[in-house]
């Protein structure tokens, strides 16, 4: 028998990466990432989502050079109706003749832009009601608590419905009744880790430096809890998406003919017994989007926020 | 340099309050060293707080170099008065590089250069530049304080405030960081206030010291009186006796051996 076989050594990019003196900020700043990817790739399903989730961005982005078809205009009423999936058409066609492969590619945009509007605009609102109400406490803790209970006792889609009744129906009614309603969960996760940091003694000490409040709140506060706060925003996702696919169904939400995942199943509905591809190929996307980014949101948890895992 | 007229610190009202200061006063003079000595719950860490703003002043008055401190405390307090906590695995910012760390205090007094006073800090505490950009996690306990020393002293204060600097850390690397800060004390013609319940400690710094028991001053005595066991209160007799360990009672031993 050989002696047992040297240990490998790290090459020259990982021995950069994981130097324990780095040579500056970004160095430093890398090396965590890395550390960070590292016990995230250790996640096969985490990484499914993620490749899931990259899936999607490079749908959306390259949709018009993916789709076979155009989206919106339909093919022959009398010969291409409601034809099931074959070559020429791989998801089959709907009942205005049109490809639900191209639909369901070009209706990856709309989901992306709900998720993407829903996260930047309600995640800030919840980091900032959560910190401050946290950090300063008192009065003002009181009241913005006691706004976002009201916020967290509406019922999503009824908001939403009364909200897009209101407003009148359309795609971007939708996202801000979204947006206005999930906000409150994640003010009260980054109060909770406010109300743990604020009495820490590196906080303290950056008082007894003289730092103003919102320095102490946006610069010291505020990247405790945002790890936290990435894993929920992720995990809820998919509430999103299903509440937008919720609102499309029941035609409040992206007006046709514009290939919104739920519109379509709505449509699919009559045909349903007969004609099952029709719902069931956007229903299945919506399925699986998801599913990846609940799966990758886990994977997150496990990295960022090593108290909550298992 | 320090002056405290009957101090006072009060928590709560009603049914749960807690005078946690009564009445306490003590002078300490440029360039001294003076310790806070008594068991915990004495009452001898909320009076730092309470100089340097952490906890309320409920009465009495507190002056830095003549002048009475100000509620809020004002960014001139801040540059004279600097305090190291008692934890430094604790004290220093999960998130942050000692870069970081560093840097902050510069920032919120509009401070330039930097970069040569960060590199000139970590210098003073007798770290080397490859620590600059490191984060807590990768650095050991008395590192880590020499770093929360580090950041104290870079805003170049002239009272420093130490709260039990050595209590959280090992036995060899507590020798190591009271030498630093004695050595410190000298170079940048420092006055201390140490808090600590170790008598050791305060005797090895300190010239002066004020023995504190719930909340109120006991005696005030020198390290001299403490090292040579003339301490006139009885109290102060205990801590000593308490200090040096456990003894055997010589008669308790006789009477088990026969």
């Amino acid at each position: 028998m050989a002696g047992a076989p040297p240990l490998p050594q790290p090459s020259g990019l990982r021995a950069w990466l994981l130097s324990a003196e780095p040579n500056s900020r970004w160095q430093a700043r890398l090396g965590r990432g890395y550390l960070g990817w590292r016990s995230f790739t250790k996640n096969p399903l985490a990484v499914l989502g993620l490749g899931i989730v990259v899936l999607l961005l490079f749908v959306a982005l390259f949709a018009d050079f993916i789709a076979p078809y155009s989206p919106v205009i339909g093919g022959d009423l009398r010969t291409q109706r409601l034809l099931p999936p074959s070559e020429t058409f791989w998801l089959g066609t709907d009942d205005q003749a049109r490809d639900i492969f191209s639909r369901i590619i070009y209706g990856s945009r709309i989901t992306l832009f709900v998720i993407v509007l829903v996260s930047i605009i309600a995640t800030p609102i919840g980091l900032l009601v959560g910190t401050v109400s946290g950090y300063l406490g008192g009065w003002v803790d009181t009241v913005l608590m006691r706004i976002t209970d009201i916020f967290l006792a509406f019922p999503r889609l009824v908001l939403a419905l009364a909200f897009v009744a209101a407003l009148g129906p359309g795609i971007e009614n939708a996202v801000i009744a979204i947006a206005i309603t999930s906000w409150p969960p994640y003010a009260r996760i980054a109060r909770a880790e406010t109300l743990m940091i604020r009495n820490s003694d590196f906080i303290a000490a950056v008082k007894l430096q003289g730092a103003s409040t919102p320095r102490i709140i946006f610069g010291h506060v505020v990247p405790l809890c945002i790890s936290s706060l990435i894993v929920r925003v992720t995990l809820d996702m998919a509430g999103i998406i299903l509440t937008a696919a919720g609102l499309g169904f029941l035609g409040l939400g992206a007006q046709p003919p514009s290939p919104e995942w739920g519109a379509m199943v709505a449509t699919g509905r009559n045909y349903l017994i007969d004609q099952w591809w029709v719902a069931a190929m956007p229903g299945l996307a919506i399925f699986v989007v998801s599913l990846g980014f609940n799966l990758l949101g886990d994977g997150l948890r496990d990295v960022l926020d090593p108290k909550a895992a298992k | 340099m320090l002056d405290i007229q009957n101090l006072n610190v009060v928590f709560g009202t009603g049914r749960l309050r807690v005078d946690a200061v009564k009445d306490v006063s003590f002078t300490v003079k440029r360039g001294e060293a003076y310790g806070l000595v008594g068991e915990s719950g004495s009452g001898k860490s909320t009076v730092l707080r309470a100089i340097c703003g952490l906890a309320p002043i409920t009465g009495g008055r507190v002056l830095v170099d003549g002048r009475q401190v100000t509620t809020p405390r004002d960014k001139t307090f801040y540059r004279t008065v600097q305090m190291v906590f008692q934890d430094p695995y604790a004290s220093l910012h999960p998130r942050h590089t000692v870069d970081r760390t560093l840097s902050e205090p510069l920032a919120i007094h509009g401070e330039k250069d930097a970069e040569a006073r960060i590199l000139q800090a970590l210098k003073e505490v007798g770290l080397g530049p490859s620590f600059r950009f490191r984060y807590p996690h990768q650095l050991s306990g008395g590192q880590r304080q020499r770093i929360a020393i580090a950041r104290a002293l870079i805003l170049r204060p002239k009272v420093l405030l130490l709260d039990e600097p050595t209590s959280a850390l090992d036995a060899s690397v507590q020798a190591e960081i009271l030498n630093l800060l004695d050595d410190l004390r000298r170079k940048m013609e420092l006055t201390y206030i140490l808090v600590s319940h170790d008598l050791a400690v305060v005797a090895h710094l300190c010239e002066r010291l004020l023995v504190m028991r719930h909340g109120e001053a006991v005696e005030e005595t020198t390290a001299e009186a403490l090292r040579s066991g003339k301490a006139s209160n009885e109290y102060t007799q205990s801590l000593i006796q308490a200090s040096q360990g456990f003894t055997r009672k010589p008669s308790q031993a006789t009477a088990i051996a026969g």
